[in-house]
């Protein structure tokens, strides 16, 4: 009898630096520091039944990482966050540990917070209205059979904008699911070379996950 | 500088260096402490990048010993790479330890580890990174910035000594803590740096190198090593006595980006009871302790669960020549194997290599074996005193072979004393016969090809081994010598032999810093200046670096590697005592000569010393 745990965690501080790839292995080993009893898959190699959902772009912040992994035995959703809190590296953190909801494959969109240093955020957010008033934004997306053009403008839910002293904060929706999938860097770096305003190296912050159903994805 | 305004500096550049994780720190197994109530600040640097750093062992023993210890904190510093050194150097960032994330410079002790040569000009570049000038002497007066090294490597130290206030000698346990419990004791009383050097120079195992005047005969070599302001006259290495006892962390830092040897690591056994005469370690670190099986059995279960690992490694020079090895590989392997742990070991000897022990590794997994006769024949394995005959080296290859393995990867040196081109023939010839074997075998695994990979490394004679007399091969003889072996081979087996070397260039590098003497600092000194960086990367090393820094101080690199040393010659490392009598090395070399074998420790005490050192017969 294998039980599933879906873990919604936060990667911030230093931990953005971990790729995806070094991610999984740090779980694999934190997984073993807690002494959970992990399920192997069967054949000839068992690895753990660990699942990621969506890689996070390295020097990405996030507040709703998603890890699901199933044990042997059945313990408390509550003991497991613990047991793994006790043992993450500084920047990760088990906020929530509960039985999945929607199918992996049912994740749809991100919401990302995305800040831009700049000491004129008012000048910049006009800028940025002015960026994405334009009827297409038309870019080359590099996939993995060549590149491709995409209307940027199409894929992206621009939610709000709060002009701060030390730069302007965007709030954006974007495709994150296994068939459309849109980088908010995209997005920023073909603002950046449009924008007649310069601003400082920005930061990314994925904040919720949505279903294709723009219902939040649990 | 403060760790925010550091972080806040490199956060913008670490995307667009290679593996950012390694710059960043933060990793499990990291230890963060309160710097206020912190009496002695340890910066443990090693001079290579972090991927090659972190897989040392002596770094993980020696970084949980001061941790250990409430008012210290030892922290991690490795090289930047290329790219993010330029970005540093553009960005004005100096180095940092990755705990704090703050400037090395503001450290007390900066300590750096010497595992090869070729590492040297890595410091020099890391002090000038960290902002400590890069010379001893320029260092002021008061007591900070201490920089001291310890390692294999200070058993010669006079290459570098003119960088470093003060060395390490032997195994660092003990006497690490010694001596920072003096720095914390003396910087509250608020004395000065020389004052503290003078004392520390009293600690058994200190070497402070400016309280020691070299001078020189007309030749070239050296006249005299004088001790001033009361320095002993020699420095004798540490040791720890209860290898058992002795601190072993329960856990390691565990690095989010791949490193070399990414796992967790016992180190079994000290010493080696082999006395391989080209094998500077076989000396250096006599004499042979053991761990009981029980202790290491405990300590790989502590850091396997501590750490998270998946694998599990053994370390030691000579790991099948335990005592206990049946014992300890069976109670490892009930728990690695319960607990899903692969295990691998490193350094098994081709004269014990049994059906018993096959099975045992064959039920961790199956990839190459790794033999190393060292040398082709039989004449110039016993000159360097590796006791191993073709008979074994077939048998072990034909238990490999029955035992599903296709690969089989040989070690030999070239360049060896009394070495002719028959015994480079030599080589061919076993590459050949195991070759032959293969397809003799009934066992042999079926629809794959036998690849054997032979990789010949240019001997380089080290201080503290019975050649150290020796000169080292020119390059038109190691030219000559590769190019008989490649003729050597029958053609044949040209796809089935791979045979692979090392650029002559940076062997004779390292075979000169090896025996070098203080006036090679202002050449290493140079040689980074001209662009010397990880001289220990085939593909970073730049000879013509180094060939002007020698032109520029005058000093040649032959004096040095290409020349024959008499038995009464000063050597540059003769007031340091690494417990071998020289006159057992001359003995050892006079053997060697006449292509005499010494049997193993074990067998038969040879008398090197080291007993009268520590007091008590080894076996």
């Amino acid at each position: 009898m294998k039980t599933i745990y879906r873990m919604k965690f936060s990667k911030t501080g230093r931990a953005k630096y971990i790729s995806h790839l070094d991610l999984m292995r740090c779980f694999q080993r934190c997984i073993r520091r807690a002494e959970l009893p992990i399920a192997y898959s069967e054949g000839f190699h068992p690895h753990m039944l660990i699942v990621f959902a969506a890689a996070l772009s390295l020097g990405f912040e996030s507040e709703c990482e998603i890890i699901e992994i199933q044990l042997r035995e059945e313990i408390p959703f509550d003991e497991v966050k613990n047991r793994m809190n006790a043992i993450l590296p500084e920047g990760i953190e088990i906020l929530r540990c509960y039985a999945p909801q929607h199918k992996m494959g049912q994740m749809g969109y991100a919401e990302y917070k995305v800040t831009l240093p700049s000491d004129d955020s008012m000048e910049l957010n006009k800028s940025w209205k002015e960026f994405m008033s334009q009827e297409k934004i038309l870019v080359e997306k590099k996939t993995k059979r060549g590149f491709r053009e995409i209307d940027l403008k199409e894929q992206t839910e621009f939610l709000s904008a709060e002009e701060q002293a030390d730069g302007l904060v965007l709030f954006l929706r974007l495709p994150a699911g296994s068939t459309v999938n849109v980088n908010p860097s995209l997005l920023i770096e073909t603002f950046e070379k449009n924008s007649a305003i310069s601003f400082g190296f920005p930061k990314y912050c994925r904040q919720k996950l949505f279903s294709s159903e723009k219902t939040e994805f649990f | 500088m403060s760790a925010i305004s550091i972080l806040s500096k490199i956060e913008p550049l670490l995307l667009s260096v290679q593996k950012p994780s390694q710059y960043i720190g933060g990793e499990v197994g990291s230890i963060v402490k309160d710097k206020e109530n912190i009496d002695v600040r340890f910066a443990f640097c090693f001079p290579d990048t972090y991927e090659i750093g972190m897989s040392h062992l002596g770094m993980k023993i020696l970084y949980g010993l001061i941790n250990q210890r409430e008012n210290f904190w030892c922290e991690r510093v490795f090289a930047p790479d290329m790219d993010f050194e330029q970005l540093m150097r553009e960005n004005d960032i100096p180095l940092y330890a990755l705990e704090s994330l703050e400037p090395v410079r503001d450290f007390d002790m900066i300590g750096f580890t010497l595992q090869y040569e070729l590492s040297y000009t890595n410091i020099l570049n890391m002090l000038d990174l960290a902002g400590i000038p890069v010379y001893a002497r320029d260092r002021g007066t008061s007591m900070v910035q201490m920089v001291c090294a310890g390692g294999p490597c200070v058993c010669n130290p006079e290459p570098v000594a003119d960088f470093f206030d003060f060395f390490i000698l032997g195994e660092g346990e003990e006497v690490n803590l010694e001596v920072m419990d003096l720095y914390a004791d003396m910087k509250k009383k608020g004395c000065t740096r020389q004052e503290f050097l003078r004392e520390a120079a009293k600690i058994e195992g200190i070497y402070v190198p400016s309280l020691y005047d070299i001078s020189y005969k007309e030749d070239g070599t050296i006249e005299k090593i004088s001790p001033k302001e009361n320095a002993p006259a020699v420095i004798t290495k540490r040791i720890i006595k209860d290898f058992d006892k002795v601190y072993y962390p329960e856990s390691f830092v565990v690095p989010f980006t791949e490193v070399v040897h990414d796992r967790s690591v016992v180190e079994v056994l000290r010493g080696c009871i082999r006395g391989c005469r080209f094998c500077q370690a076989g000396f250096i670190y006599r004499p042979f302790r053991e761990k009981q099986p029980d202790t290491i059995c405990k300590q790989a279960q502590n850091l396997c669960k501590n750490t998270g690992y998946e694998e599990l490694s053994l370390s030691s020079l000579s790991t099948s020549d335990h005592s206990g090895i049946d014992e300890m590989l069976t109670k490892l392997l009930d728990f690695t194997e319960e607990k899903r742990i692969g295990m691998s070991l490193p350094s098994l000897r081709v004269d014990n290599f049994s059906d018993a022990l096959m099975e045992k590794i064959k039920r961790v997994r199956k990839t190459g074996l790794t033999f190393a006769p060292e040398a082709g024949t039989q004449r110039l394995r016993d000159v360097i005193n590796k006791n191993v005959s073709d008979e074994e080296i077939m048998n072990a290859a034909e238990i490999a072979f029955s035992g599903g393995y296709f690969n089989v990867k040989l070690y030999f040196m070239m360049g060896l004393p009394t070495e002719t081109d028959e015994d480079i023939a030599g080589i061919a010839e076993i590459a050949d016969r195991i070759v032959d074997m293969f397809f003799q075998n009934p066992d042999r695994p079926r629809g794959k090809m036998v690849q054997v990979s032979v990789s010949v490394a240019t001997f380089v004679p080290k201080p503290f081994t019975p050649f150290e007399f020796e000169p080292q091969a020119t390059e038109e003889e190691v030219h000559h010598k590769q190019e008989h072996l490649v003729n050597s081979i029958n053609p044949r087996n040209a796809k089935r032999v791979k045979v692979s070397w090392h650029e002559f260039r940076i062997s004779q590098m390292e075979g000169v810093l090896a025996r070098g003497d203080r006036r090679l600092c202002d050449v290493i000194y140079a040689a980074w200046k001209n662009g010397s960086r990880f001289d220990s990367w085939s593909d970073r090393f730049n000879w013509n670096c180094w060939e002007k820094a020698f032109a520029q101080c005058g000093v040649s690199p032959e004096f040095y590697a290409s020349r024959r040393r008499e038995y009464d010659e000063i050597m540059p490392w003769d007031h340091l005592n690494y417990m071998v009598d020289k006159s057992f090395l001359v003995r050892e070399h006079k053997k060697a000569m006449n292509a005499e074998t010494t049997p193993h420790c074990r067998a038969n005490c040879s008398g090197c010393g080291v007993n009268r050192e520590v007091g008590r017969a080894c076996f």
